[in-house]
């Protein structure tokens, strides 16, 4: 692992530790149809006692969001930017909008983005123990010690999550410090992105004054809100159906374990119906949202809408169509997204986890009857997911399509264990020198 | 491709944002710090700064003190708050003209020139006024009520002066002999003028013989000798006096002891009178 990243990640830890102790965050999730503002409040411990009955849910009731704005998405294809300048007066306007929402002005950012081509990578690390007892020293040891793959030119950790620590022949440990063993090794998950991407959204967050405290994979994000403990635990895949891209996670014992992102989305679906229809985008957006569908019955021959545009032609404006045609239009596509995370989560074993649920999120997931489609493709166990609650978020951003904001929340408040956070070992420090020389001294004299 | 150079053009927006200077401007507006910065600290700097400016620099100090005076002047001068005319009650015609002599106004004035209180003290401080009601009515008309003192006593301080006093011993006047005011009682001696009350206590008895009293006098400051005709005096003590003049009048008419050759009728001794015959008579 490379110094720059270690130091680049950990500023961004000490920036998220900074807002949180200043008691503002802001949220900024980068998708491709819509960008979304958060600004959290910390405000100590949050109206919830425990005698209340509510525990501490796992850091949500100690925020509370203050600030909530959205607006069309600008220059974003794919989850990633293409236009920055479009992009950063979006940002602006997001920005400035739940600023002033708040009432107050927050400097530190934690940005989602779903593109950016995200690749998952198994690592493995294995250090044997030099005291027969697992310390920090020996988990930081241990950490370091596994081998990082090629990923490529231009590409860049996003992030490096432990996942799994085995002493000796016991696998599936949480927190093994403190166990005796002969040897410790450990899983990560490391996911990598494009770094051209993600130069760009930093680029634009610089340019809109807001310093970044973290950058999260928001198919990370959607499945850390809107899958719930247990199939976190149990295993769990969440595919973010998003306006220009679809992200996948998959999730084992709380840890994510697999992420991918297909470059599919809602917008895909709008772009075939205005290409079935002759209509413009917007027509066509308007008429996926109202009358989309993915099962076709009987009534739907006789629904029919209005396929209203400005184009002077009489002919052409007039026309009308069944909804049955829409469904028609719009069912292929989203086979073909489903078909495509079937095929990702069979590559990246997800038939072989003990429980096979399947939860959809993000905006596409609205569809009529997708549910029913999904588990025809995925499997029996889907279920439709909504982002959990958090305390003054407002009920227009309480939809599917903020499951990745609201993840992008909880993040801020109780980030994982990443590589950088245990630490460089002492083994790679010039002090390791000293204490031979200190060694020295004692042999010799 | 899609002219770069329109997107600067307003109306070609599609989704408006927010400029870059309008962002941070807003930005630093949401601050709080410089919000308390501009609300509050410069407006009161600049305030300070300029009143500093002000005073500080004395062609502007005396523009603003002729300024201000010009002012208060302009709205002095009103003919609303003119006082024209001033009415004396209550005072004979010497004390009117008295008064208006020494008052140290010149009509017509204005309100805000007019001061009561100095007005007040001087017409009190005229011998014959025993208290003043000064008011301004409608019309600018200046009304002073004069309760005059009324004389009671002629009273001789020492042999050259001769004041009249009220009833509680204040001097109302001077008068330059006896005769002017025959019809008042005379009062001679040092003190006499703080003591006039015990006077007062037998004055009334004495009706029967008024025509003869010539003047009471005080001796000593301690007591009275009341001085009647044919130099005949009678000597009171200097406590409870009416009771000696009760005295008297009891023997006066059982006696009629002044009828006698008697120059002195002494009660200073409780317990004895004491009677003086005149001269000649001892000699008879």
């Amino acid at each position: 692992m490379n110094k720059e990243l270690f130091q680049s990640q950990l500023k961004m830890r000490r920036a998220r530790q900074i807002a949180i102790q200043r008691g503002l965050i802001s949220i900024l999730d980068v998708g491709s149809s819509k960008i979304t503002c958060f600004v959290l409040s910390f405000d100590g411990s949050g109206e919830f006692k425990d005698s209340d009955g509510i525990g501490p849910m796992s850091g949500q009731s100690s925020f509370r969001i203050i600030g909530v704005a959205t607006t069309r998405s600008r220059g974003v294809r794919f989850g990633e930017i293409e236009s920055i300048h479009e992009t950063e007066r979006a940002i602006r306007t997001v920005v400035q909008a739940s600023q002033k929402m708040a009432g107050t002005r927050v400097d530190h950012v934690i940005a989602t983005f779903s593109g950016a081509r995200p690749r998952s990578y198994g690592l493995e690390g294995r250090s044997e123990l030099v005291d027969g007892i697992v310390t920090d020293e020996s988990i930081s040891r241990v950490v370091a010690s596994s081998e990082i793959p090629n990923i490529g030119v231009g590409r860049e950790i996003l992030h490096a999550q432990p996942v799994n620590f085995s002493i000796d022949n016991r696998s599936g440990l949480i927190d093994p410090r403190g166990q005796a063993g002969n040897a410790l090794s450990v899983d990560i998950h490391m996911l990598t992105v494009g770094s051209i991407a993600v130069e760009n959204l930093l680029y634009c967050l610089q340019r809109c004054d807001l310093e970044v405290a973290g950058l999260v994979s928001s198919s990370y994000c959607s499945g850390m809100s809107s899958l719930v403990e247990d199939e976190q635990e149990l295993g769990a895949a969440c595919v973010d159906l998003g306006g220009g891209s679809t992200g996948i996670s998959i999730f084992l014992k709380k840890h994510m374990i697999f992420s991918d992102s297909i470059r599919l989305g809602g917008n895909h679906i709008t772009n075939d119906i205005s290409h079935g229809l002759h209509t413009d985008f917007a027509t066509a957006e308007r008429i996926k949202t109202f009358y989309g569908g993915v099962l076709a019955t009987g009534m739907d021959d006789k629904e029919v809408i209005d396929l209203r545009s400005d184009t002077g032609d009489w002919e052409h404006d007039s026309r009308s169509v069944s909804r049955a045609d829409i469904i028609g239009i719009v069912r292929p596509r989203v086979e073909e997204v489903l078909e495509e995370v079937k095929e990702r989560l069979e590559v990246a074993g997800f038939n072989s986890l003990p429980s096979q649920r399947v939860v959809l999120t993000g905006g596409g997931s609205q569809l009529e009857g997708l549910d029913g489609l999904a588990s025809k493709i995925l499997g029996q166990q889907v279920r439709l997911g909504r982002p959990l609650r958090i305390q003054g978020l407002p009920q227009s951003a309480t939809g599917s399509a903020f499951s990745s904001c609201v993840g992008a929340s909880l993040f801020a408040t109780s980030p994982q264990d990443e590589w950088w956070d245990f630490g460089i070992p002492a083994s790679s420090y010039p002090a390791k020198s000293i204490k031979r020389v200190a060694k020295w001294f004692k042999e010799n004299w | 491709m899609q002219p770069l150079s329109l997107k600067l053009d307003t109306r070609y927006e599609v989704d408006p944002a927010p400029s870059r200077i309008n962002y941070r401007f807003q930005r630093l507006w949401l601050m709080r710090s410089f919000r308390l910065f501009t609300k509050l600290i410069l407006p009161v700097f600049l305030c300070l700064a300029f009143i500093f400016f002000c005073f500080s620099n004395e062609k502007m100090l005396n523009f603003f003190k002729s300024y201000s005076s010009n002012a208060i002047d302009s709205f002095a001068d009103r003919p609303e708050l003119l006082i024209k005319l001033m009415s004396i009650e209550g005072a004979s015609q010497p004390l009117e003209r008295i008064i208006r002599d020494t008052l140290p106004i010149s009509l017509p004035i204005s309100g805000f020139d007019f001061n009561f209180t100095n007005i007040r003290e001087v017409i009190e401080s005229l011998d014959a006024v025993k208290s003043v009601d000064i008011r301004v009515i409608s019309g600018g008309i200046l009304k002073i009520r004069v309760l005059e003192r009324v004389p009671e006593f002629v009273w001789r301080k020492n042999p050259k002066e001769l004041f009249l006093l009220d009833e509680g011993g204040a001097i109302v006047g001077r008068v330059f002999n006896r005769a002017q005011r025959s019809d008042l009682p005379f009062v001679t001696g040092a003190g006499a003028d703080v003591a006039l009350v015990e006077i007062a206590n037998f004055i009334n008895l004495l009706k029967p013989i008024e025509d003869r009293v010539v003047a009471y006098s005080r001796i000593s400051e301690d007591r009275w000798d009341i001085v009647l005709d044919n130099s005949q005096r009678i000597s009171l003590p200097s406590e409870e006096p009416e009771l000696a003049v009760g005295q008297f009048l009891i023997l006066n008419q059982s006696e009629n002891i002044l009828d006698k050759e008697i120059e002195r009728i002494d009660f200073r001794n409780k317990q004895r009178l004491t009677l003086t015959l005149k001269n000649n008579e001892i000699n008879n």
